[in-house]
């Protein structure tokens, strides 16, 4: 994945996000969609739409439980599209100026839920504890290190995000448990919605490079030409067939 | 765009699009230790093992095989775990093993064996450290060893509560090996054990365990078979960036000259200081009781851990640290360091 932090970057003077945070005990995972509207310069913007297909089963890490605790957890791994664990976007966009945005991982069932989350530089996640169980969740990525130490259910810490790059996140008590935070110095991203559909709004007409990505499936991108005032479609298969 | 809308247009397989989890569970654990004695001596040891899980959330098969160099330069190959587990979710939560199982009794053999999750270097000594004879001219016990029996284990758990039974071929006292030629005689044990979670992050627990330990004629003096009572007191408590955790066993050892007493404990701890950076250190002693009446009626071990961790990577870390022991009849302290590199790695 390639990140563009160019010295020349414009601002978006109007530029507006729609941020849906996954919040609360019941979060909506993965609920983050933005939407960059309008231009300084009053350029006619498009935007890009299509459908994210996963083609082959994905699989998710369970518990190796050679140790078994004392007690018997309860392990429920939750039931959830992953064409919402997919972030889209333009590769080549150069960085703009953003508003943070404020979104929230659950640990739930020892499963971080959204598994992945999109945000803009600048933007802070919130890891809230719904297990009746300790987790500690760290990350060492180069993007942001941290760790937020053991805290019970009903407790949360929060994490600024202020370099851009890709956050793998994980629990140190569970090995199984792990999240990524995607994090852009532009607007235009998404990430699909259980039907598979996204959006990119307000985009730069122009070529443009747009990425699928998922965690396990990895980049897939496609070049595009975007006219003035149009929507360009393009729809993803992940992973990428075999030509 | 042609040949992904006619693959958009294609049946795609509608499980495709939920995550399942994954059949195999696998994860590895290699560790390379480097001591050095104050004599000059050093020592090098080695720890790969592989934790192998096959099965679906309800019922697995998990394997643990181990291969080790231990300081001394002898190799060991084991299996310690090779289970098939039931485990059902819900208000009270349930969990049967059969087959090599995990050890029910003790914290430290369901906490510390594996490498990259004890938070030193060195094991508590209890596991291996083996106690002057009970017995004369009888076979040395340990405090509790690092067991790894063959049995079945029932676990029952609420959300504040935990209770187990199991019944097993060995002793806590008599640690047996898969491969090994020498091997003590097969025990029944039965093991009775449960804990209290008052709150998320603290548990108090206790065990008792019963059974055979000395088999008639493995001592001189040893006409009939002899038993031993087993009892451990446990806590974990977490909070924040400070882990402790600690263990007390007393053991009641019926010989024939009399029921002995041998008794231990240790206290652990784990401060993380920065993403990554920890400190870590043990303490602990075990006493144990003479074979014959002198006047010094009991001898100790005592020993000491401090340990500076750096985690390199999510998968690596190297530890540092240094050890004070005193062994069974040592007249001072031995002082090691040692230097532990860890990599463990969750494949699928």
């Amino acid at each position: 994945m390639r990140f563009s932090l160019g010295p020349g970057a414009r601002g978006l003077g109007l530029a507006a996000l729609v941020a849906l945070a996954a919040g609360g005990p019941a979060g909506a995972p993965g609920a983050v969609a933005m939407l960059a509207l309008g231009d300084a310069g009053g350029q006619e913007h498009a935007s890009i739409v299509g459908r994210v297909e996963i083609g082959i089963p994905v699989t998710i890490r369970r518990p190796t439980s050679t140790y078994a605790t004392r007690a018997v957890v309860q392990r429920t791994l939750a039931a959830e599209s992953e064409r919402r664990h997919v972030v889209v976007y333009l590769r080549d966009a150069r960085p703009q100026r953003v508003a943070p945005m404020r979104v929230s991982i659950l640990q739930r069932h020892e499963t971080f839920m959204p598994r992945v989350v999109a945000v803009t530089v600048g933007s802070e996640v919130d890891f809230p504890n719904d297990d009746p169980i300790y987790h500690n969740v760290f990350s060492l990525s180069r993007a942001r290190t941290f760790n937020l130490g053991r805290y019970p259910r009903g407790d949360t810490r929060r994490v600024r995000f202020d370099r851009t790059g890709i956050v793998k996140v994980f629990c140190e008590i569970h090995s199984h448990m792990s999240a990524t935070v995607m994090v852009f110095a532009h607007p235009w991203f998404a990430m699909p919605d259980e039907t598979g559909r996204f959006a990119l709004g307000a985009v730069p007409p122009g070529d443009h490079h747009v990425t699928a990505w998922h965690e396990r499936l990895g980049d897939t991108t496609v070049k595009l030409r975007v006219e003035p005032g149009r929507a360009a479609a393009t729809d993803f298969v992940l992973p990428v067939p075999a030509q | 765009m042609t040949l992904v809308a006619a693959l958009l247009a294609a049946p795609l397989p509608s499980a495709a699009q939920e995550a399942r989890p994954s059949v195999f569970a696998i994860d590895t654990a290699a560790a390379i230790e480097q001591t050095a004695d104050f004599q000059g001596n050093r020592l090098t040891g080695l720890n790969v093992d592989a934790a192998v899980s096959i099965g679906r959330p309800g019922f697995e098969a998990i394997v643990w095989p181990v291969l080790q160099r231990l300081n001394s330069g002898q190799w060991n190959r084991d299996v310690w775990i090779a289970t098939v587990r039931y485990e059902r979710p819900g208000p009270v939560g349930v969990r049967i093993d059969g087959g090599l199982i995990p050890s029910p009794v003790g914290l430290a053999n369901v906490t510390v064996r594996r490498p990259h999750l004890n938070p030193t270097i060195a094991l508590p000594s209890s596991l291996f450290s083996t106690l002057p004879p009970p017995e004369p001219r009888g076979p040395r016990p340990n405090l509790l060893g690092g067991i790894y029996p063959f049995g079945t284990q029932v676990t029952v758990s609420g959300p504040k509560w935990d209770a187990r039974a199991a019944l097993v071929d060995t002793s806590p006292l008599r640690r047996r090996r898969i491969f090994s030629r020498t091997n003590p005689p097969r025990f029944a044990n039965l093991v009775v054990g449960g804990g209290v979670t008052p709150f998320v992050g603290f548990r108090v627990g206790a065990s008792v365990t019963h059974g055979g330990w000395l088999r008639a004629g493995e001592s001189p003096a040893a006409a009939s078979d002899r038993d031993a009572t087993v009892v451990t007191v446990e806590t974990e408590f977490s909070f924040a960036y400070t882990r402790l955790a600690g263990e007390w066993v007393r053991n009641s050892i019926d010989t024939t000259l009399g029921a002995r007493v041998a008794s231990g404990w240790f206290v652990q701890g784990q401060q993380t200081l920065a993403p990554r950076w920890f400190v870590a250190g043990r303490v602990e002693r075990i006493s144990s009781p003479l074979v014959l009446a002198t006047r010094v009626d009991e001898q100790r071990l005592i020993a000491a851990e401090g340990v500076v961790g750096y985690r390199l990577t999510p998968e690596i870390t190297l530890r540092a640290g240094h050890r004070a022991r005193r062994g069974f009849g040592r007249p001072g302290y031995d002082h090691q360091a040692s230097v532990l590199l860890v990599w463990w790695r969750r494949w699928i």
